[in-house]
């Protein structure tokens, strides 16, 4: 094998001979860079295949000895030692194909190109933190130290600004002082041991003070927070490419030095480090969001990763390896990292549109380049710890290595720091990507500006004089409206296609990319393949292909169709092996998801991600039904979950909305996380546990469901997504948590409190669900825009659902299926009905509508169906429904949740009916005179629905017994079949009867009418109505539809005070203001920030004394 | 095939009984409201004049197929609701299609066809039509709370959700009715009654006095006589559900209507000694003592 030496001999020797390489040529200097930099990357990478090649598995691969070269032909102590184990060939692989991809970039990029001086620079920083990784001699290290830091200096002041001049400067003192303090910790070792070599230095005694010496100096060459003020200038002054030098490259030299210092150190110093770790991980955090300045943001996220890396070599051993945990962070931090920092000078030569704050000249990227924005979003991805990314693992490593040992502050930190990061960067991605017709958030009711501020909802009444003006004022304007509404949408186009200029090429950020996206699927094969998982890798390989065909811009019906042709091969291979309640969910996710995929094909040509981002999200549902192993499981669910983040964001003003249901769908994963990690005994169906567990996993599927106080991004995420998608989201993956509730049902049964055993877990869910119920139906009341209004009735339903699962009786449960089957079906009813509606008249809100039966029949009667089997009312499905669950409450004991489940049943009504009345009855619209019916695809979908509704109300036990037998053996028997009627201890319901019954009456009045009073009967026109005596004109004035129920919202007055988005809001503001009134300590000033920096050595030392 | 023939005529009998009896206790009652104002009133029959005369007049006018079926709707509703009442204790003739569902699907038909209604009434175009349903639908919402605590007790209490059980349990005597065995469900059913029927002070959703409002707006002729016809089956069925739950049912059919006839005598009592309420004040009156009542109600039962 080759030798480590020439892993440093070579670019130095590069570096000084590079000038009078120049006088060849340019081109033959950078040749010589990138050929040297490639031959450095191939070093280590060669060590690594030798070693894999090898060594049979992991555990032999840590214990291969490294590579050794002791310089001069001396033995260790007298001269100095280069060893090159596992870990470092894997670290130093990272940081030269970084630094590889860095300078290509530099080079190819269309301004701004490097000099021969700055390759020399570059060259010279390689070689220093080579020269750190490899050297084994504590001298050597301050050495490499101080050349790695100089290049850096110079490196940053290179850009020739002031600013960056500036950032040098404050750059060069702080790191005096951490150069100082090492060298004085080296001088004290040397003193009492003799000896400066890592393979030679004592274990224990006697070097305590040295090491502190050692330790804080490290610590601060890390840029640890507070005293990290002088690094962010940097970032945010300094050239981007070279910014993602010193970022990615320049840190990860020193952090391998302090984790090989580790052996050296005691307990004390360990957990010093890892408190370092966290302060700097969660507080960089904390002011990264509030950053405007993208650089500076991404400068933030950096000092937190590598505080997260000192986390984890301060904490110690855990489930894997230290080193395979670092190096998972660091390559992970290093190649995403720098490849945000080279996307940003690529999208942004000119330096112009870094700012957040300034969407109006954020460039359309998501229209204009579609591959870049999924190059960033992979990046992001990638650093925001999602999978199947290396982070990914990584996280799940570090929390299972942490909640054991009861270090549960650092998992807060770990957790709450990794929200807050995804949080700020997919914020930025939201902003950067979407184009600037996205207001950025979204309003809980959109209220026009021609209503006037008197009629608004919130002063309860409607008075009188300004309520005609405003109709007046309505009516006047509609045809502007008409108008303004055909004409936007090509104006945001317009706006829409500023062209977005590439600087240079984006080749190397495209293959850090790959690296990134390939090391991640080669983690994820690592990790799962113990388990027999890599099954669950399914729907990754489904996001490759389905990627590789939207490169070749394939039309999304081709996409859509093979979609749902490997969906049905995967049900037709998965389904028959499932029984019981996976096999009812299996069928609800999978044909249900079929089902929505219909309403998708009415999309014309190429929609980039669609149809990839729906068939993935419907495999990885599908990874739910048969996971066993906790990682598994968590990871299917994550995936699931950023999935379906990429299709609400696909949404026209769905940004603030997608980005907060990323955040608390995050929030609810890493809840689920650590609640895994307590079960005691891996994940399995029904596993009984630690109430702890119980909680956060409970805590983490109340999200996925939307239970009242966890709701907020329920109604934006429904409302705001694409109409197609909002069905998706409502009839099919709202089932995922409730899933889950069954699947762990086991974690909540046991009683919260030894002397009270009727309050369990499963209660507190009762009533929640009864809750949820009630505020979702009353929100869903006072709603303008029409997908609010279906938004928050989801909700309401799967307060049902949830309701009727708490019970844990036969019957609870089986109500709590009929209920998600059937609102699988009318939801999709519902939902991909107003899609059309909306698709037709090109409004959402409901009071534009009005009068469309006659337009639109099959949409009316799909409409009609759907309501009347949500509502409850015989003979349709939702009957059944409200029969199981009050007899269920009742035989359970249940009776005030009854009593609200009932109230909440009968404010269904109120929403249900204005539903219908304002969008398809009432006065029809001038401007919807001549609207067509939905389109073919949209009634599809529908009509299926309406067969199956029809089928299951005609024949209840077509549904409820098979769902009887799902369950079966899990409670006593509490329901009978007499023929066709459900008998319970209380009471019984023969579905069948009562259909028949129902027509029977139906019939007779209406043949009654048809028969005697055909002659009389006469159909007259719209108009043709007496009102406020006098024949009306126009549909406005004789609509009744905005403000519907106006009465109730002033009866119910301070009960509608929305106190859970008010928590949440105050949640926000209080960690926005924690974040700016933190980020006062950086004051520019390079004076304080030595101080800090002194301050901050002092600190440590009084903390680690007696640390021996 | 001779069970269905029986029970077809049986059916129609009791169709029948209760719709004569419904149109004889609207007249009556119009003539006892007239009477408190210091008027004679309208003839007895005056209803069977209204219905015969709707029935046969020139022109019924609609505006559309959703409108059209409004009334049809209503009137299943009100058929539906009685025919899944057992009537009478014990009687075969009388016990109707109580076999189909409980309680439970009795208190929900009772929307089907108000629902109906208002979406055929909606169709109209008739601003006064939605009003008066949003009205209507609001205070259903907040009468009903109280109602279903009230049922919920009684279930509870009785340990059964079938009509024919509780009225079952009460027999043996006066002492034994929901009425003195459970007075708090009885109290909160008996204010949501009032709700029900739409007398005052909760009349706003028709508001009958000044302007003609909610679903029979522009309903005319044989809608309108398919609505009238539907309001005497239908008052009939909520008052033999009351009679049902509160009073221990009635063993034959002059119980059935001295008991309905009280019954319905309260309703009218209360509505000529109390004015109207707003939609916002009766919402608010019944989510207040009456919820509270049957929360009581509920909670007696726990403990």
């Amino acid at each position: 094998m080759v030798s480590p030496i020439y892993a440093i001999a070579i670019p130095l020797g590069a570096a000084f001979l590079l000038p009078l390489f120049e006088k060849a040529g340019k081109n033959a200097a950078k040749a010589l860079v990138l050929a040297i930099l490639a031959a450095l990357t191939a070093l280590p990478v060669s060590w690594l295949v030798v070693w894999i090649v090898n060594t049979p598995n992991l555990a032999g691969l840590l214990r291969v000895s490294p590579l050794a070269v002791d310089t001069g032909g001396f033995p260790a102590p007298i001269s100095i030692r280069l060893a090159a184990g596992i870990g470092e060939a894997l670290v130093m692989a990272l940081v030269n194909l970084t630094a590889f991809l860095g300078i290509t970039h530099m080079l190819v990029r269309s301004q701004a190109k490097p000099t021969g001086k700055t390759l020399v620079l570059l060259l010279t920083l390689v070689t220093g933190v080579n020269g750190l990784i490899l050297t084994r001699d504590l001298f050597n290290i301050f050495v490499f130290l101080e050349i790695t830091s100089i290049s850096t200096y110079a490196l940053i002041a290179s850009n020739g600004s002031k600013r960056a001049y500036e950032a040098g400067f404050k750059y060069i003192i702080a790191g005096s002082i951490a150069s100082s303090i090492y060298l004085v910790g080296v001088i004290y070792l040397y003193r009492l041991t003799g000896s400066l070599s890592l393979d030679h230095l004592p274990r224990s005694g006697g070097t305590a003070i040295a090491l502190m010496l050692l330790t804080t100096a490290l610590l601060l060459e890390l840029k640890p927070f507070p005293a990290n003020g002088w690094s962010l200038d940097v970032y945010q002054a300094a050239d981007p490419g070279i910014s993602a030098m010193v970022s990615a490259v320049g840190a990860s030299g020193v952090l391998f030095v302090l984790y090989k210092l580790t052996p050296l150190l005691s307990p004390t110093h360990l957990r010093l480090i890892a408190g370092s770790g966290a302060v700097t991980f969660v507080f960089s955090q904390v002011i990264a969001l509030r950053q405007t300045d993208v650089r500076r943001m991404l400068g933030y996220s950096s000092t937190a990763q590598i505080g997260l890396m000192l986390l984890v070599i301060g904490s110690g051993r855990g489930t894997i390896p230290t080193i395979v945990l670092l190096g998972l962070l660091l390559g992970n931090h290093m190649l995403s990292k720098a490849g945000l920092f080279w996307v940003t000078d690529l999208i942004d030569g000119n330096r112009t549109i870094a700012s957040m704050s300034d969407s109006g000249s954020l460039p359309a990227l998501a229209r204009n380049k579609p591959l870049l924005v999924a190059m960033i979003g992979i990046l992001l991805a990638a650093l925001a710890g999602l999978p199947p990314f290396p982070s990914f693992w990584a996280k799940w490593h570090l929390v299972s290595a942490l909640v054991p040992n009861g270090r549960w502050l650092l998992v807060a930190v770990v957790l709450g720091g990794s929200l807050m990061e995804a949080g700020y960067l997919f914020r930025w991605f939201t902003r950067f990507t979407k184009a600037s017709e996205d207001p950025g958030d979204v309003h809980q009711e959109r209220i026009p500006a021609d209503v006037p501020v008197t009629t608004r909802p919130q002063t309860g009444t409607v008075s009188s004089r300004s309520g005609k003006e405003a109709l007046a004022r309505q009516a006047a304007s509609t045809a502007a409206a008409t108008q303004a509404t055909t004409q936007t949408i090509p104006q945001v186009v317009r706006q829409a296609e500023q062209p977005v200029e590439i600087s240079g090429s984006p080749v190397p950020t495209i293959i850090a990319t790959l690296v990134l996206v390939f090391g991640g699927i080669a983690a994820a094969v690592g990790f799962l393949a113990p388990n027999q998982e890599l099954i669950l890798l399914v729907p990754l390989a489904v996001l490759l292909i389905g990627a590789l065909l939207d490169t070749l811009r394939i039309p999304s019906k081709i996409q859509l169709l093979l979609g749902m042709l490997g969906i049905g091969v995967y049900s037709w291979l998965l389904l028959p092996s499932l029984g019981g309640i996976p096999l009812v969910f299996g069928l609800l996710f999978l044909v249900g998801g079929l089902l929505q995929m219909i309403a998708l094909m009415q999309r014309k040509g190429h929609q980039p991600g669609l149809a990839v981002l729906v068939s993935t999200l419907l495999f990885s549902l599908g990874n739910l039904l048969f996971v066993q192993s906790r990682l598994g499981f968590f990871f299917s669910w994550e995936l699931m979950s950023i999935v379906s983040y990429l299709l609400i964001v696909r949404g026209r003003a769905a940004s603030g909305a997608a980005l907060r249901y990323l955040m608390f769908s995050l929030g609810g994963a890493y809840s689920i996380l650590v609640g895994l990690v307590l079960l005691p005994t891996g994940f399995a169906p029904h596993a009984t546990s630690s109430l702890w567990a119980g909680i956060l996993l409970g805590t983490g599927f109340l999200i996925k469901i939307g239970t009242v106080g966890l709701h907020i991004w329920l109604p934006g995420a429904y409302a705001e997504a694409e109409d197609e998608v909002s069905s998706l989201l409502s009839s099919v993956l709202s089932k995922a948590g409730l899933f889950m509730l069954f699947t762990t049902a086991g974690l909540f049964i046991q009683p919260l409190l030894r002397s009270v055993p009727g309050v369990t877990l499963a209660y507190l869910l009762g009533w929640l669900g009864a809750l949820t119920a009630l505020a979702g139906a009353f929100l869903a009341v006072f709603q303008e825009d029409i997908k609010y209004t279906l938004a928050y009735s989801s909700m309401g339903q799967m307060g049902y659902m949830l309701l009727s699962f708490a019970l844990m009786t036969q019957l609870g449960w089986i109500n709590s299926m009929y209920l998600a089957v059937t609102h699988l079906l009318f939801k999709t009813m519902l939902f991909v009905a107003i899609a059309g509606v909306v698709h037709r008249t090109g409004t959402r809100l409901m009071y534009r509508m009005g009068g469309l039966i006659s337009r639109m029949p099959v949409s009316f009667f799909s409409v009609l169906i759907g309501i009347i089997a949500l509502s409850g009312v015989p003979p349709l499905t939702g009957f059944g429904a409200k029969w199981m669950l009050y007899t269920a409450l009742i035989e359970k004991g249940w009776y005030l949740q009854a009593g609200m489940a009932f109230f909440a049943s009968a404010i269904a009504f109120l929403y249900l009916f204005r539903l219908i009345h304002t969008i398809f009855l009432g006065q029809l619209k001038d401007e919807h005179r001549e609207i067509r019916e939905a389109p073919l695809w949209y009634l599809v979908p529908q009509l299926i629905a309406i067969i199956g509704i029809m089928l299951v109300s005609m024949f209840p036990n077509l549904l409820i017994k098979p769902l009887e037998m799902a369950i079966a053996g899990y409670f006593p028997q509490t329901i009978a079949w007499q023929g066709s009627t459900l008998v319970s201890t209380l009471g019984y319901w023969n579905g069948n009867a009562v259909m028949y019954v129902t027509m029977g009456v139906f019939l007779v009045p209406l043949v009654w009418l048809l028969a005697t009073r055909r002659k009389h009967n006469q159909k007259v026109r719209q108009f043709n109505i007496v009102y406020s005596a006098e024949r009306p004109d126009r549909p406005q004035t004789t609509h009744y539809a905005y403000n519907f129920y106006a009465p109730y919202r002033s009866a119910l007055g301070s009960f509608l005070t929305p106190w859970a988005t008010r928590f949440w809001k105050r949640v926000l503001s209080v960690v926005r203001v924690v974040g700016s009134s933190t980020r006062r300590i950086y004051s520019g000033d390079g004076q304080t920030y030595a101080l800090y920096v002194l301050l901050y050595a002092i600190v440590l030392m009084l903390l680690l004394r007696g640390g021996n | 095939m001779k069970d269905i023939a029986m029970k077809a005529l049986y059916t129609l009998i009791s169709l029948f009984v209760i719709l004569n009896y419904g149109l004889l206790l609207t007249g009556t009652m119009a003539r006892v409201r007239a009477k408190v104002q210091g008027r004679i009133g309208q003839p007895v029959y005056q209803p069977y004049i209204d219905i015969l005369k709707n029935n046969f007049l020139r022109t019924s006018i609609y505006h559309g197929v959703m409108f059209f079926l409004g009334p049809v709707f209503r009137l299943a509703g009100g058929l539906g609701t009685y025919l899944f009442i057992p009537v009478i204790f014990g009687s075969t003739i009388f016990s109707n299609f109580a076999f189909s569902g409980d309680l439970l699907l009795v208190m929900y038909f009772i929307f089907f066809g108000q629902l109906g209604m208002a979406l055929g009434a909606g169709q109209s175009g008739h601003p006064y039509s939605p009003i008066g349903v949003s009205r209507g639908l609001a205070q259903m919402t907040a009468f009903e709370l109280p109602f279903a605590l009230a049922v919920i007790s009684i279930a509870s209490q009785y340990g059964t959700l079938s009509i024919t059980g509780i009225v079952a349990a009460q027999q043996g005597g006066i002492l034994n009715w929901v009425a003195f065995t459970n007075p708090l469900a009885m109290v909160a059913g008996m204010i949501s009654f009032l709700g029900m029927s739409m007398d005052n002070p909760f009349s706003i959703v028709l508001a009958p006095q000044e302007i003609p409002i909610g679903p029979p707006t522009e309903m005319n002729a044989g809608f309108l006589g398919m609505l009238q016809t539907n309001r005497a089956i239908f008052n009939g069925a909520k008052l033999v559900l009351f009679m049902n739950l509160f009073f221990g049912g009635a063993g034959n059919l002059l119980v059935m209507v001295v008991k309905t006839f009280l019954l319905y005598f309260y309703v009218v009592f209360v509505g000529a000694s109390f004015p109207r309420f707003r939609p916002d004040q009766s919402i608010r009156f019944f989510l207040g003592i009456p919820t509270l009542i049957g929360i009581a109600a509920v909670v007696l039962q726990m403990v």
